[in-house]
């Protein structure tokens, strides 16, 4: 009895206590079927390293393809240039009707290093794999201003927790 | 007579069905949807807030004016009575720009964006505005959260007032916004070489 009633425990606290390490989603994302189709439906961007380098870097994760659209796909997502200097923000990922967009700001991208513009797509193109913010150092979805070019721990572990392997 | 009661009641059995319907549908909320912005520094600084805004304000929500999509995602306008002018130099009502704002989905139906969720200004409500102006629409963009506080009443007002002066004192300019030397000399190549460093 005593032995059921400590089994029992473990199970309910495993289910009610939090992790130590939550995983943070957005609730959608611009994955279709497993893919994410790029293409140019709500525009282009110059900073085709910097795109490139994202699109690189989440597929070695393997689960979700990101790749270009064809004339047999449906397009999920654009990228596109702003160039806005009354914004705070380096990059955005907007849901849309349609395709979702990802943005980078001229604004700010002309100046920043090759570093800080990848970290930037990076970062986007989490959002667009459905990732959410989060304050943990070493992480691309981390929310502020930093240069990581490779995807942290937490990244990948939020990444197959809601992609799978 | 006879047809006249019934005319009547059916009349009335289909205006409560037709209101109830009606008061349903408005009761649903509208699904929010959110997105986000990289922000190029940690605004939860207010030296770094009042460094990066090129006006600081106390101002009322008037109305809600208008909602461009500048680079396809929605924005909303409203106009603002400046109040108390804490960094710059501001007067009378001005438009202040909040992005954010309504879309439709895949299936046409309303859906509100939110940025970094930051709620959408209220009219008729007082806020301590950090905001960065858009020559081009004459417009006040605010900062996403930090620039958009809500002040309740007097002694949130003073609070919030105390700690923008305070912060006014040793004010912090992002990083990234202090050097624009190649966007402020840019052309039209310059992009695609600087892609390649």
């Amino acid at each position: 009895m005593r032995k059921t009633v400590l089994a029992l425990s473990v199970v309910a606290a495993t289910l009610i206590l939090p992790s130590n390490v939550d995983a943070h989603f957005l609730g959608h994302s611009s994955v279709d079927g497993k893919e994410i189709r790029w293409g140019t439906a709500k525009g282009t961007t110059g900073w085709t390293t910097a795109r490139n380098h994202s699109i690189s870097v989440w597929n070695t994760m393997g689960t979700i393809k990101i790749a270009g659209d064809t004339t047999s796909t449906v397009e999920d997502l654009s990228f596109k240039d702003v160039d806005r200097s009354d914004v705070t923000w380096s990059g955005s990922h907007s849901p849309q009707t349609g395709a979702d967009v990802i943005s980078y700001n001229d604004y700010y991208f002309y100046d920043f290093t090759s570093s800080q513009r990848k970290h930037t797509a990076l970062h986007e193109m989490g959002h667009a794999l459905g990732l959410d913010h989060h304050g943990l150092a070493g992480n691309v979805l981390r929310s502020g201003f930093y240069s990581y070019e490779v995807l942290g721990s937490h990244d990948k572990s939020d990444y197959r927790t809601l992609w799978g392997y | 007579m006879k047809k006249f009661l019934i005319g009547s009641v059916a009349a009335v059995i289909g205006l409560t069905v037709y209101g109830f319907d009606h008061y349903q549908s408005e009761k649903k909320p509208v699904k929010i949807v959110d997105a986000y912005l990289n922000e190029v520094a940690d605004f939860s600084d207010d030296r770094i807030l009042v460094g990066a805004a090129q006006n600081v304000f106390v101002g009322e929500v008037i109305k809600e004016v208008g909602s461009k999509r500048l680079d396809g995602t929605p924005e909303t306008q409203y106009s603002v009575k400046v109040h108390k002018n804490l960094k710059g130099k501001l007067k009378g009502e001005v438009i202040v720009n909040q992005f954010g704002g309504y879309d439709k989905d895949s299936e046409g139906n309303s859906v509100l964006i939110l940025y970094n969720e930051d709620e959408m200004l209220k009219e008729g409500r007082q806020y301590m505005f950090a905001t960065r102006y858009l020559e081009s629409e004459d417009w006040h963009t605010a900062i996403t959260n930090q620039g958009t506080v809500e002040l309740k009443n007097a002694e949130e007002e003073n609070t919030s007032v105390g700690e923008i002066m305070s912060a006014l004192k040793s004010p912090i300019v992002p990083e990234a916004m202090k050097n624009k030397e190649k966007y402020n000399n840019r052309n039209n190549d310059d992009k695609s070489k600087l892609d390649k460093e």
